[in-house]
């Protein structure tokens, strides 16, 4: 029998699009809704909330938490990308080499596969 | 939403975050366990899985070229990514941490160009700026330098004690021993004979 389970990549977009439409920050947003700032970085990387953490988000966004649940075998199954589409942000010296940036992408590559790796093996 | 922070907006990032880890103002902040709990995960670059990374990719940052990159940030859709350098000492792979952990919580946003790109830039002063001074207050909260600089720490007890180089607890005390070392003047000029 199915379990039923929180979609978490659909609660997590539920909430940018309505963070963006407020113009506001993920920080602001945690003081508002009065969560710690931690829970939508957990969001963003599919961790389920603690069910205090979940009822203040719908309850928050003013729709049914019913909106949020599925059954496991419906869950949101779009997974993690596997290459950057953007830039990191780097801790590095300014005159990184095309040697240098070609091995730093490697590495990149190989950190994305070994998350989604990880973030199926969750699912 | 890209912001300008200012020093005082960050030092309560700073001190939200540390509050999130059960932390007063002059304990010492475990960067690991702060993305930990934010859910980040954190890889050293010779964890990766030996198949989906080669060798050579490694020992170029371990072993030919260490100096040049420290850590990442990566944004993997919504989620993000901490990689490392572990050519570094534990010290400096700590500053590194919260210097990454900075550009998170400031919600820097991620420039659309490839690390490859050779016209594009991958480096923004004033981002870099505000990471920098977010990973010092995490580390090493300005209170905390003000009490080391009054106590007359010297930088190796401080390094010691909050897990960082001695490099960064020097450059971390200069303004809080500045400001201690006028304290202190004022003070012994209000207590000079012929003063009240």
């Amino acid at each position: 029998m199915p379990q039923t389970q929180i979609n978490v990549p659909a609660l997590y977009a539920a909430l940018d699009a309505v963070r963006e439409s407020k113009g506001i920050s993920w920080r602001q947003l945690a003081r508002e809704v009065q969560v710690s700032p931690s829970t939508f970085s957990r969001l963003a990387n599919r961790q389920k909330p603690d069910v205090d953490a979940f009822l203040a988000l719908v309850r928050w966004l003013k729709v049914p938490a019913e909106r949020f649940m599925t059954d496991g075998d419906d869950q949101d199954r779009e997974e993690p990308p596997l290459m950057a589409e953007l830039a990191p942000l780097l801790r590095a010296r300014r005159d990184l080499n095309s040697g240098d940036k070609k091995y730093l992408e490697e590495l990149i590559g190989a950190a994305m596969r070994r998350f989604a790796g990880e973030q199926s093996a969750k699912d | 939403m890209t912001q300008r922070w200012t020093q005082a907006q960050m030092k309560d990032v700073a001190a939200e975050e540390r509050d999130l880890l059960g932390l007063g103002p002059l304990d010492p902040l475990d960067p690991y366990a702060l993305a930990s709990e934010h859910g980040i995960p954190v890889y050293p670059i010779n964890e990766l899985p030996d198949g989906i990374c080669s060798q050579e990719a490694v020992r170029h940052f371990t072993v030919n070229r260490p100096k040049v990159w420290s850590a990442a940030l990566i944004p993997a859709g919504p989620g993000r990514i901490i990689l490392e350098n572990t050519a570094h000492a534990r010290c400096r792979r700590c500053s590194s941490l919260a210097h990454e952990l900075g550009h998170h919580f400031l919600e820097h946003p991620f420039d659309n160009v490839l690390l490859t790109d050779e016209n594009g830039c991958l480096f923004n002063k004033t981002r870099e700026k505000e990471a920098n001074f977010l990973a010092a207050e995490l580390l090493v909260p300005y209170q905390a330098a003000l009490k080391a600089a009054f106590a007359e720490k010297t930088n190796d007890e401080i390094a010691a004690t909050y897990g960082v180089s001695t490099q960064f607890a020097q450059m971390r005390m200069a303004g809080a021993r500045k400001h201690a070392a006028h304290a202190l003047a004022r003070q012994a000029r209000s207590r000079a004979p012929g003063k009240r």
